[in-house]
């Protein structure tokens, strides 16, 4: 009977779209100290542009051993970002408030999806985080996410939550993001769900309010096969 | 003493009246069915009777639980699933969550149904992957997309899927039926238990019994963790609008029945002569409710109204009977004989109107129009056979002669007779004012005039289109065939069309259960391949187990392979049987041995229903809403109503020509039906009322019993010449006629089914326009345009 709980992973198709939403201070601890969330959120605020690196390790429980792999994200205000997974990479996400263009770079396919289209429950949504302003407060974050807990781990902290949403919330355990309350800084970020796998990435090399160049929002699909959802 | 002949006779007679009227009344039985008071022929009509039959689950009871945190709802809606799943004496099944989320192995079956429904060249690709050439590469690849894929639906799939066989699937099925829980709202404050009956019900009362055995059930539960709880589905509307038809028609009857009691009353002030009016008018309630069972055999919402409306009408000819009985000095049979005529008269014209509703393709209007004009028939003949010679009796067993109403003083009073004149006009002036500067009363053929007015199903199914997903702009797409290949075919070519449209902009999107939809040939194609695979399921586990995946990577596709080997000699086509496929396919695939359905979603741009609509009918194929179904009506009904009103016109006209033989007459009577109505849409535009399906026949019967009035003030002013005469001679009865119509109609005003409470509210306000305007100004207009011409020698019997 455990291995069809594996279909636990059709719920992962919910659960990525949770990053772009927020918590629910209601059955929390009650005691739960939330001001270094509130710092982070608020140090957000002062947020003009993001650049990382990262190393994104995937552990499922049908492999014996997880995968890793690297990649780069890029963000500025009002909303754009670039999500690059691999190196070189395999799969690019470049996104407005607007919508996202999904490109499989071996495959030469490119798939433009609105933000609130079906589609966007998937990987857009993830990337939709990236837009540190449409977190107005740590109320507004907690409408939508049950704060599990809230420690420090060194120099930083960990935030453990679900999303309110029991259609996503089911078939999960935990989404863990660990950050710097001072810079706001994301420092990594993981989702565990129920039948033992999980999504960590770690974040590096972060640079707040560097000039970015505009041509890194930018893609030349010449050559690619565009299916335009939008 | 009787005489023993007559003794027996009675006795028999009233065994025999006994018989009928318990041989009717156990036959009628209530249809709530709105869809069945509507013309069938309509194309909307008949694709909404499609779905309610197959697709609006009577069995299914649908609970809201509202808390005011998720981890309450959730608590309450398990803990109510799991009890009333523990009562099989009353419940099938019960779900708070989907069937196969505690147990997802159940979903096995209806993958491989799936797999085993897509196009044979997807096959052949999982065969081309799965070769002993390509297999260890697709692992190789499955790898890959794992490390790299940002498609969470890829990423939940592939770790139990590795050889890709149901990739497929993914593309096509899984993203088109994703989407809003059915069970739970985004912030988990509002939850959904659906509870399914553990058999099909009788009738309605058992619906009522089971509702309520369920509610009690959920109570305490409900209380204890602090959520409120709604009821909604099929079997809440069926029970919840049957108690409410059952109510009007055991409220509306004795509601008239007190009215024009009082009006009695106020009238005459005899206690004995009323009771026996009332006890009349219950023999002529009974006797047609009888007579209706045996002609209908059951009521419709429309036909539940009779009754106030029958006893309304009925009454008039007790009124009058009464009214000649204090002035009449001969016998019985005299009496009767001096009535004939004018109760014939107006009877007839009544009855006639009503039996004019069968000509309307409406069947609503037809059944009301048949039990009133039977109940007219037989209010008549009661009122002659009966209540003349005991009205008679009464009078001789009074000690002292009984006084005329104090009413005819105050009506033939010049003082009275001004003031109305001066009341009709200002108020005619006021709603042509209205018609004039407001316009026409605004229409409204939505199928929220078809509702109760108030409803606690309907508030519960609201808050599931604002806490779910709100699908009222959605139109349904309903699929027939003779079998699955037949509806196949056209969903293929509905497929087309609504690609097409997609491509225009006409729909934002839409679903067809095309992925799901069996075809034999189809079936028996990929099972042949799927059974080669299955045979190479060693070789594949083998592979695998040197690949980077666990065995239990395989598992899910062995499981596969293990139903395909089931279905392989099993006739095509094949559905599946299981719990979580029935649950998957209760809203989307009916099959039977003689008729299949399919149910799809479109969503349409906005304006662009009708186009749509219009666009895909075809053979067995029906695009239909409810908001389409008011549009259809709004645009075929008023020139029903409109062709059955001139018919009934000229019916009216014809033997008004013969009765009345002056052209002039007539024009006045039309003129006065014209006038009549324009004030009546004044007035409804001054009002803020509405027309609609229901009320729209109020024009057809006020035309049967309101121009009664203008008729007997013609047929009088022919006779008297006189204004001051006909109004003295017609007053008294045009009041108490009036006003107890009009008690009866205002009576259905309280129906709680919203169209008709606004049919009697319609027909009240017009039959007071039509009284006040034939007692207070054709008399003046008969002056002016009659007056030359010697009277007529008709007997109206006033």
């Amino acid at each position: 009977m455990k291995y069809l709980t594996t279909y636990f992973y059709l719920g992962c198709y919910f659960a990525i779209a949770v990053l772009a939403i927020s918590i629910n201070a209601k059955g929390q601890d009650p005691a739960l100290n939330l001001e270094p969330l509130k710092s982070c959120f608020a140090a957000q605020k002062k947020v003009r542009s993001i650049s990382a690196d990262f190393i994104q390790n995937r552990s499922f429980r049908t492999l014996k051993s997880p995968v890793t792999i690297k990649g780069r994200f890029w963000f500025e205000m009002p909303g754009k970002f670039r999500w690059e997974l691999g190196d070189p990479p395999k799969t690019i996400i470049l996104g407005s408030r607007d919508g996202a263009t999904i490109l499989k770079i071996p495959q030469k396919r490119a798939e433009k999806v609105a933000f609130d289209s079906k589609k966007t429950m998937g990987a857009t949504e993830f990337l939709k985080m990236m837009d540190l302003h449409s977190l107005q407060s740590v109320e507004d974050f907690c409408k939508h996410m049950n704060i599990l807990s809230l420690k420090p781990i060194g120099n930083a902290y960990r935030l453990e939550m679900l999303p309110k949403d029991p259609a996503i919330a089911k078939n999960l355990t935990a989404i863990r993001l660990d950050f710097l309350a001072e810079s706001g800084q994301w420092i990594g970020l993981e989702f565990l769900t129920k039948d033992g796998s999980s999504m960590r990435t770690d974040f590096s090399n972060v640079r707040i309010n560097s000039k970015l160049n505009s041509s890194v929002f930018e893609y030349d699909l010449s050559g690619f096969k565009i299916d335009d959802e939008t | 003493m009787m005489k023993p002949k007559k003794a027996v006779a009675a006795v028999f007679f009233s065994l025999l009246m006994g018989l009928f009227v318990w041989e009717g009344i156990s036959r009628i039985s209530f249809n709530v069915d709105i869809l069945r008071l509507l013309p069938t022929h309509l194309k909307q009509v008949e694709g909404l009777s499609l779905f309610l039959k197959n697709f609006a689950l009577p069995e299914e009871l649908i609970i809201t639980v509202e808390g005011s945190t998720p981890e309450q709802a959730e608590h309450a809606a398990g803990e109510m699933a799991t009890m009333l799943s523990q009562r099989q004496d009353l419940v099938k099944i019960a779900v708070a969550e989907a069937p196969w989320d505690a147990k997802p192995e159940r979903l096995t079956e209806f993958l491989t149904f799936l797999l085993i429904n897509q196009k044979p060249e997807k096959t052949r690709e999982i065969l081309e992957n799965l070769s002993p050439a390509n297999a260890k590469s697709t692992l190789e690849e499955t790898v890959e997309c794992l490390n790299s894929s940002m498609d969470p639906l890829e990423m939940a799939i592939l770790p139990y899927d590795p050889y890709r066989i149901l990739g497929g699937l993914s593309e096509g099925v899984f993203s088109k039926m994703s989407g809003q829980s059915e069970f739970s709202s985004k912030d988990g404050l509002f939850r959904i238990v659906y509870v399914h009956a553990k058999s099909e019900f009788a009738n309605y009362q058992e619906m009522g019994v089971w509702i309520d055995q369920i509610k009690s059930l959920c109570a305490p539960i409900a209380a204890k963790n602090q959520v409120q709880l709604g009821y909604t589905g099929e079997p809440a509307f069926v029970a919840e609008i049957s108690k409410d038809m059952q109510r009007d028609m055991t409220l509306s009857a004795p509601i008239a029945l007190l009215l024009i009691g009082l009006i009695f009353w106020i009238c005459y002030q005899r206690f004995l002569p009323l009771i026996v009016l009332l006890l009349m008018l219950q023999l002529i309630f009974v006797l047609t409710l009888g007579a209706a069972g045996l002609v209908l055999n059951e009521l419709t919402v429309i036909g539940a109204g009779f009754a106030s409306v029958m006893i309304g009408l009925s009454v008039d000819y007790g009124f009058f009977i009464y009214q000649k009985s204090l002035s009449h000095n001969g016998n019985t049979r005299s009496l009767q004989w001096d009535c004939l005529q004018s109760i014939f008269w107006t009877s007839g014209t009544t009855a006639a109107a009503f039996f004019a509703l069968n000509f309307s393709s409406l069947p609503g209007l037809s059944q009301l129009g048949s039990i009133v004009g039977i109940g007219v028939c037989i209010g008549a003949v009661v009122m002659l056979g009966l209540f003349a010679p005991l009205a008679l009796w009464l009078k001789k067993r009074a000690s002292a002669p009984a006084p005329a109403s104090w009413l005819e003083g105050v009506f033939a009073s010049a003082k009275f007779l001004r003031g109305g004149l001066w009341v009709t006009l200002i108020l005619v002036g006021m709603s042509l004012g209205a018609l004039i500067f407001k316009g026409l009363p605004e229409t409204d053929f939505s199928a929220a005039t078809f509702r109760p007015s108030h409803s606690e199903s309907h508030n519960a199914l609201g808050k599931i289109h604002q806490r779910l997903q709100d699908d009222r702009g959605f139109l349904s797409l309903i699929v027939t065939g003779q079998d699955e290949d037949e509806v196949h075919g056209r969903l293929l070519n509905v497929e087309n069309v609504l690609e097409s449209a997609e491509k225009r902009g006409e729909i934002r999107s839409f679903f067809l259960p095309l992925p799901i939809w069996p075809n034999g040939e189809i079936q028996a194609a990929n099972l042949k391949s799927l059974n080669w695979l299955a045979k190479e399921s060693p070789r594949l586990k083998n592979q695998l187990l040197e690949s980077p995946f666990t065995e239990e990577a395989f598992l899910l596709s062995e499981s596969v392979f293990q139903r395909v080997a089931l279905w392989e000699d099993a006739p095509v086509p094949i559905w599946p049987t299981d719990e979580a496929s029935a649950w998957i396919l209760r809203r989307i695939a009916r099959h039977g041995p003689d008729q299949c359905l399919a149910l799809g979603i479109v969503d349409p741009a906005s304006g662009k229903e009708e186009a749509l609509v219009e666009s895909l009918a075809s053979p067995g194929v029906h695009l239909v809403s409810w908001a389409a179904l008011g549009a259809e009506l709004q645009k075929t009904l008023p020139a029903e109503i409109l062709e059955v009103s001139l018919w009934l016109l000229g019916g009216i006209l014809v033997i008004l020509f013969i009765a009345l033989r002056d052209w002039r007459a007539i024009v006045l009577f039309l003129l006065t039906t014209f006038l009549v109505l324009a004030c009546l849409a004044g007035g409804m535009s001054w009002l803020d009322m509405k027309w609609g399906f229901f009320n729209l026949a109020a024009v057809l019967l006020l035309l049967g019993t309101g121009t009664d009035y203008s008729i007997l003030i013609l047929l009088s002013f022919k006779r008297f010449h006189s204004i001051e005469a006909t109004q003295r001679q017609l007053s008294t009865v045009i009041f108490l006629c009036c006003s107890s119509s009009m008690a009866g109609f205002a009576t259905l005003g309280l129906a709680s089914n919203m169209g008709l409470s606004a049919l009697g509210r319609t027909c009240a306000l017009g039959l007071l326009i039509d009284g006040l305007i034939s007692l207070f100004i054709l008399p003046h207009l008969c002056q002016i345009f009659l007056r030359k011409k010697p009277p007529l020698e008709v007997n109206h019997g006033q």
